[in-house]
């Protein structure tokens, strides 16, 4: 069954007192549908996690209307909320004895009894969504000596056992190691893709945002927020102009901010020989080197020409061969001399 | 699941120290009475020696009754705080409401002589009196955490304030003391060293009542609790209202507080140490087997200092304060120790 998230003319912010306090967003339009997958994508201080609290129920908005199905986010009252909207979040809690079990069973509390007992069913679905995200053999873990990878898989197994068609989560992979944020992305995605939820992640990680977001949401502090699917937005030059920072500047090739220059010495061009792993390393270390690099496919002709051939680097200066040497950090040491 | 057994097994044994506890209660104490004296005696057979009945049924009864209920509204109230306020070192003692009791008793026992007449002295002021005077005090301070806890957003600031409040309080007896007589201090003084054995028979029972009261209140809460162990946002996002069941919790903490203090005076420690050693016991932050846990925990270890202060044989007795706190400190000492690589947040 599909159902909609509708956000018209929203304002965030924080009230003070009876004042207005501060306005971080404001105008905000868009929608959120099931099965899709939404990245929230903004530089830090943007007011991605404050959107994303007044969207679930834990900040009032400062004007606006948030539409669950059509259904306004203020008339729901939060035992109807708790069926349509879970959360993982920054907040870090670590009572003593908690086990992964216990924090996983809170999240089936809407379902559960007055005095919080489970059905049968119950746990075999808490059983069933922590093998499913690969935590199943941490159930009797205490949840403080979990690594945070672990923690974040537990975490939307919590949320996941809530079973509700939204599902939000504040900087899910900020402080999890790359091989880590790819498993959650892929869980992530997964469920968007195949069980159909509608998932908002905030995250100020772009390369997460251009490689998994169905649609992003671009936000910036005092510009609008701007919708639309990644590859747009990066070719647009949205993506460059909302995270844009004096001296730095959007690669649009490699989706990605770079320096504008470096100064260091030897503002040399280098022509590297396309091909293989070898040659985009090696563009990599040069480029950090403050080289200007040039992939070609052409044989060595004026300046610094280097090739890969037969298991080690051969450098030539104006097409006259200089050297061969074995790795990368060889033919920097060449360079230097 | 499989330490459900264990549990049982750990309440089943508190359950049967705490009933024997209570029983060397009744047969130890500064006079020696053979056990089966002190049977009759509780049972009123015919023939027990004149002594005994009111040895047994007057004072060693009361002040068991009181220990126990002390024991139990301390300490779960304990177990409540630390959940809600989600801070370890929080107690009884936090929200400044024994503080408030402590009030109330030195303005009706020092005030006599500050204005220039010494009440203790000419025996005008009795144990009811005083029992009045700290529900009163305590309750003046429960009322303004609960009218400030409805205008802040934020239950740590409830924390703060609380023991702000403690302070302020505490700085206005000690004027009070600095200026009254040397005998109304002394009464002030050994009312501030707790004791269990100030309470009738009937206001032991008062307490008792008191406190079944407040269990079954509290059984009623469980749930919430649990849902707060993973802070309010969470709780909100799974359909409790956090700041609704902290003002409950803090109301009704506070009320088995204020009662407790008014007829025991302040206790210190149990509050605060129980619940670390039931969560030590038990090895679970679930708070349905924390309740029962620190109920049961609470009562052993109450009937336990009690028996300890008594110095069953010796003609004096130690201020129940001080057995508590030598038995508390080294509990909070553990828990710090061994929860030293944990943040509690």
């Amino acid at each position: 069954m599909e159902m909609t998230l509708k956000i018209e003319d929203l304002a965030t912010g924080y009230r003070s007192g009876k004042n207005a306090g501060v306005v971080l967003q404001q105008g905000i339009c868009t929608t959120l549908k099931t099965g899709q997958m939404v990245c929230v994508l903004g530089p830090n201080g943007a007011g991605k996690s404050t959107l994303l609290k007044t969207l679930a129920g834990f900040l009032q908005p400062l004007s606006g209307e948030v539409y669950f199905d059509g259904k306004p986010l203020k008339m729901l009252d939060l035992k109807k909320l708790s069926r349509l909207v879970s959360v993982v979040l920054t907040d870090r809690f670590s009572d003593l004895y908690l086990t992964a079990f216990d924090v996983v069973r809170m999240g089936r509390f809407p379902h559960a009894s007055f005095f919080g007992r489970m059905k049968a069913g119950d746990l075999s679905l808490i059983n069933q969504t922590m093998d499913k995200l690969g935590v199943g053999s941490l159930k009797e873990k205490l949840f403080y000596n979990l690594s945070d990878g672990e923690r974040q898989k537990v975490l939307i197994a919590r949320a996941l056992v809530q079973d509700t068609p939204f599902l939000f989560l504040d900087e899910p992979v900020a402080f999890i190691d790359s091989p880590g944020r790819i498993e959650i992305m892929e869980i992530l995605s997964g469920l968007a893709h195949r069980q159909g939820k509608a998932i908002l992640m905030t995250t100020h990680d772009m390369e997460t945002g251009l490689r998994y977001a169905d649609v992003l949401w671009l936000m910036h502090r005092g510009k609008p927020l701007l919708d639309g699917i990644p590859e747009d937005m990066v070719l647009q030059g949205k993506v460059g102009e909302y995270f844009q920072r004096p001296g730095l500047h959007f690669d649009v090739e490699k989706g990605r901010f770079r320096a504008n220059s470096k100064s260091l010495q030897g503002p040399e061009t280098v022509f590297v020989k396309n091909g293989g792993h070898e040659s985009i390393w090696l563009a990599n270390a040069l480029e950090r080197k403050g080289f200007t690099v040039v992939q070609t496919d052409g044989p060595p002709g004026q300046g610094v020409f280097v090739e890969y051939k037969n298991e080690s680097f051969r450098l030539y200066r104006d097409a006259k061969p200089v050297g061969e040497v074995q790795g990368i950090a060889g033919v920097l040491g060449k360079l230097k001399s | 699941m499989h330490s459900t057994f264990r549990n049982n097994l750990w309440f089943l044994l508190l359950g049967l120290l705490s009933l024997l506890l209570f029983v060397a209660n009744l047969g130890f104490g500064s006079v020696m009475l053979p056990w089966a004296e002190v049977l009759k005696a509780l049972f009123h057979a015919p023939h027990t020696e004149a002594t005994a009945l009111v040895i047994v049924n007057q004072y060693r009864m009361p002040q068991a009754i009181t220990a126990l209920a002390t024991g139990i509204l301390l300490s779960m109230s304990g177990l409540v705080l630390q959940t809600l306020f989600r801070n370890p070192l929080a107690g009884p003692s936090v929200l400044g409401i024994s503080s408030g009791a402590s009030l109330g008793v030195a303005v009706v026992l020092l005030s006599g002589s500050v204005a220039g007449i010494d009440l203790s002295s000419m025996a005008m002021v009795g144990n009811l009196t005083v029992v009045l005077a700290a529900l009163a005090g305590a309750l003046l301070v429960l009322g303004i955490i609960l009218f400030v806890s409805a205008r802040v957003a934020n239950v740590i600031t409830v924390l703060i304030i609380g023991i702000m409040l403690g302070y302020a309080v505490s700085a206005v007896v000690s004027v009070l003391q600095f200026f009254s007589g040397s005998e109304d201090l002394h009464a002030y003084v050994l009312w501030g060293l707790g004791s269990f054995s100030k309470a009738t028979i009937q206001q032991s029972f008062l307490l008792l009542f008191t406190a079944l009261a407040g269990v079954a209140i509290l059984f009623f809460y469980v749930k919430p609790l649990n849902a707060l162990l993973l802070g309010e946002e969470y709780a909100r996002s799974i359909g409790f209202r956090p700041m609704r069941i902290q003002r409950v919790l803090i109301l009704v903490t506070g009320i088995l507080v204020a009662v407790g203090t008014a007829f025991t005076g302040p206790i210190a420690f149990l509050g605060l140490a129980v619940p670390h050693l039931a969560r030590g016991l038990f090895k679970t932050s679930q708070q349905g087997v924390l309740l029962p846990a620190t109920i049961l925990t609470g009562a052993a270890l109450a009937l336990f200092c009690n028996l300890a202060a008594k110095l069953p044989g010796y003609d004096i007795s130690l201020p129940i304060n001080a057995v508590t706190s030598l038995v508390g400190a080294p509990v909070i000492i553990w828990v710090i120790m061994k929860s030293r690589h944990v943040k509690w947040g």
